[in-house]
């Protein structure tokens, strides 16, 4: 068995990142993934119908190509009674259904979890939204960017000494929370397989980013305190940061893990000079004297090749890498070796990397190969003729009545990955 | 109580640090027995803290007893001829052993993946490295901090003036810990279906790697281009009490901010879509700072959030603790401590329904020796004895 979720069916109602990348890792397993491109006046603003209108043409649709492959589209209006029954038609042959509406959305459509459960007794359903389906806050929005802020994490990042908090440079809530809702929905596999019950999953971005700030808040509930911002230092290696290499903005990480190493770095610097120095013959004086060691450190690193200095000071065993851009990113040696990269090819022709999981696994490899996303409504026929049984004749008359769709809503002006 | 989801789940944990325990916390919390082996002198998350009082204490680093809820904790130093002996009797009655040592490290102590096979083949092994079993990289070293640097994250983050940034905290450390147990709860559910267990190979490289803005991946892709940092760009500012965090978002954020600030000007079409907002940035933000610095960052919140705009602000973990909506939800949990006391620690990422999150207390260096060397393995109380004095324990 190559592939452990062959024969689990996922209805997704997900949008942009972090809920279509946690169906995604299961599709990459197997698992058949149904998304629903529903088009109503209550999710209309958040689709991400640009992406059907062809590449390149906004921020929404790179998110639809690197989540979205090989997964089936259908069109359906929640709105209207038929396609609410069609829906529940569909979910009573379907395993797992994810929701990233606001709460109360689902229920207004008469779709909650108990009246679902009376047409799949065993149906695994989760609702991701940004602040979770409780509490006095649980109709707040919010994405990835808000939630650096709402988390702790945006108060934890900054240069040290500064009051400025700073935002992560990408939506950085929306793959981890991806992360945790494929680990969340296997759980429940695992547990229905065992018991044959399914359960109800509520997960939010705000916690799941929570969840990892643990020095932050272990710090405040031991001492009464906050933990330094400590930007790209660590308090038990020294030197650590990012220093300065030759080209415009081009920079090197390294961390000094003990004094061996520091010797290392001494040397192949050519700075034997700052080994002699009794303010840096130790991890705590390295660390005493930080800024003034990385003045030297950037006028020693300034004139090598970040790549070529990463790969001197790793032959010694320090951990060393220069801060790589998009595009070295893409073409990082290890990750070619490990076939990290697939390529997806558009209609068009249009070429892209599409990234495989970071786990491999040695019997049930997955993913052997990467299908272009659907496009809207690409698979009305497949799904409600293939699955639900309806005649072409019928589901051809469903899209006359706007039942199903068959164009994608424009997409208002609005922020990725609304939640 | 429901049965836990990973209930009956035997769990080998030769992991320290950080990224290792993350993984086998969850496994813990969603239900697994997790003995954790510890070499003698404690997993070194014991001397990170923080420490109450800033008192220095094995048994009470805030790090560990965060990472090590519901575990196990025996000592063993797998270095010797007695310590290897052991290490195989213990993996014969584990069900997955989850291990983060240099790539073949195990393997010449007498525990490959093929030898767990051997035993059984129902057996599952996760190895989290660096960079992965295989590869040119797979022998480098890496922190925290080279990993942001080199899954192309770090050149995102930062203010474009200065150098680059990771995010605060452990989170690259974390994240590879997250996705080392996405991809043994993998392996455990196909063990359910086939009853083979397989080798899992996790890369922290490729953990953080896969968290690329997908819209930055495709951009190098297509067009060979490398977005450069842009910081906070206009989007954090001022209040009263810290900062609020205004989004580039659609139109109605703007007539919005017009109406609660009462600066009409706010709403003007110069202000209009996601581009214009970039290029006004510090035009905005001189018609709001007189407002904002008459107000809390959580009135701007709230008023935002009350007319269903994405208005956020940055929270401090003071203002987390004592949050009604997570108060509300349960998120934060009290645990116990012999050594450290009672402390509020973050709790589940999820709330299942059938299959709880629960978190004990963390266990003091080898206080599970006796149970686990006695109690599983038969050996008598003498031996111990002689296992201690003898320090492979």
């Amino acid at each position: 068995m190559a592939r452990p979720l062959e024969g689990i069916r996922i209805v997704d109602m997900s949008r942009i990142w972090a809920g279509p990348l946690g169906t995604r890792f299961l599709n990459d397993m197997g698992a058949e993934v149904i998304k629903i491109q529903e088009e109503t006046r209550f999710t209309r603003a958040a689709t991400p119908a640009r992406s059907l209108l062809g590449p390149h043409t906004g921020g929404a649709d790179m998110y639809w190509m690197m989540n979205e492959a090989n997964k089936l589209g259908v069109g359906l209006n929640l709105a209207t009674e038929m396609g609410q029954d069609l829906f529940r038609r569909l979910i009573a042959r379907t395993d797992i259904l994810l929701e990233n509406f606001r709460p109360s959305v689902m229920e207004r459509f008469g779709l909650g979890y108990d009246a679902l459960l009376e047409v799949k007794p065993d149906l695994i359903m989760m609702s991701l939204t940004a602040m979770g389906h409780s509490g006095p806050e649980r109709m707040y929005a919010g994405y990835g960017a808000t939630i650096d802020g709402l988390s702790g994490l945006a108060f934890h990042t900054g240069y040290p000494g500064e009051d400025t908090p700073v935002r992560t440079g990408i939506n950085y809530a929306d793959p981890v929370t991806g992360m945790q809702v494929a680990a969340a929905l296997v759980l429940a596999l695992i547990h229905r397989k065992r018991t044959g019950k399914g359960q109800y999953i509520d997960i939010s971005l705000r916690e799941t980013i929570m969840t990892q700030l643990d020095e932050l808040f272990m710090e405040y509930s031991m001492n009464n305190r906050f933990a330094p911002r400590l930007g790209n230092r660590d308090a038990g290696f020294a030197p650590q940061g990012a220093y300065r290499v030759r080209g415009e903005d081009r920079w090197i990480a390294i961390s000094v893990r003990n004094d061996r190493e520091w010797y290392f770095l001494g040397k192949l610097l050519g700075r034997e000079d700052l080994l002699q120095e009794q303010q840096y013959s130790n991890m705590r004086l390295r660390w005493l004297n930080h800024d003034r060691l990385d003045a030297e450190l950037n006028a020693a690193t300034a004139e090598w090749d970040g790549f070529e200095l990463a790969e001197r000071l790793q032959e010694g065993g320090v951990a060393a890498m220069p801060v790589v851009s998009i595009t070295e990113l893409l073409s990082s040696p290890q990750l070619q070796a490990r076939g990290f990269w697939r390529r997806i090819t558009l209609a068009d022709g249009t070429e892209y990397h599409y990234m495989t999981p970071a786990w491999k696994l040695s019997r049930t490899p997955g993913l052997t190969g990467a299908q272009p996303p659907a496009k809207f409504a690409e698979h009305n026929q497949e799904v409600f003729h293939g699955i639900l049984g309806l005649s072409e004749e019928e589901v051809r008359a469903l899209e006359e009545e706007g039942v199903l769709g068959v164009t994608p809503p424009l997409a208002e002006e609005s922020p990725a990955a609304t939640t | 109580m429901a049965e836990q989801a990973l209930a009956g789940v035997r769990v080998l944990d030769l992991t320290t640090g950080i990224t290792g325990p993350y993984c086998t916390k969850y496994m813990s919390c969603f239900g697994a027995e997790v003995i954790k082996v510890e070499p003698p002198a404690g997993d070194p998350s014991r001397q990170m803290g923080p420490f109450p009082g800033d008192l220095p204490n094995p048994e009470a680093s805030g790090t560990f007893l965060y990472l090590n809820t519901g575990k196990q904790s025996i000592t063993l130093d797998i270095q010797t001829n007695t310590g290897r002996d052991l290490l195989l009797q213990l993996a014969e009655q584990a069900d997955v052993v989850v291990e983060d040592l240099e790539p073949g490290t195990l393997a010449a102590l007498g525990l490959s993946y093929e030898t767990l096979q051997r035993m059984d083949e129902a057996k599952i092994m996760v190895s989290i490295t660096p960079f992965g079993q295989t590869g040119p990289w797979s022998h480098w070293k890496a922190t925290e901090l080279t990993i942001w640097a080199a899954s192309g994250l770090m050149w995102l983050t930062g203010d474009p003036e200065r150098y680059p940034l990771k995010p605060g905290g452990q989170q690259a450390l974390h994240n590879a810990g997250l996705n080392a147990f996405t991809g043994a709860l993998m392996a455990i559910y196909g063990r359910e279906l086939t009853g083979l267990g397989q080798h899992v190979d996790v890369s922290a490289y490729e953990s953080i790697a896969f968290m690329m803005e997908p819209p930055r991946t495709i951009e190098a892709s297509v067009n060979n281009e490398s977005r450069a940092r842009v910081g906070n760009l206009g989007t954090l500012l001022p209040a009263s009490n810290g900062h609020v965090n205004l989004i580039r978002g659609p139109n109605q954020t703007m007539e919005t901010l017009a109406e609660i600030t009462g600066v009409p000007e706010l709403a003007d079409e110069r202000f209009r879509g996601v581009q214009a907002l970039t290029v006004n940035a510090d035009e905005i933000e001189a018609l709001l700072l007189p407002w904002l610095l008459e107000h809390t960052k959580e009135e701007f919140y709230h008023l935002g959030q009350g007319k269903g705009q994405l208005f956020g602000y940055c929270a401090n973990p003071q203002e987390l603790l004592e949050s009604p909506h997570l108060r509300d939800r349960g998120f934060f949990v009290e645990i116990d401590h012999p050594v450290a006391g009672r402390l509020t620690y973050p709790g589940a990422p999820y709330k299942m329904s059938e299959t709880p999150w629960q978190a004990a207390r963390a266990p003091l260096l080898g206080e599970h020796n006796d149970a686990v060397y006695c109690g599983r393995l038969g050996l008598s109380r003498e031996d111990l004895v002689n296992l201690r004095r003898t320090g492979v324990i």
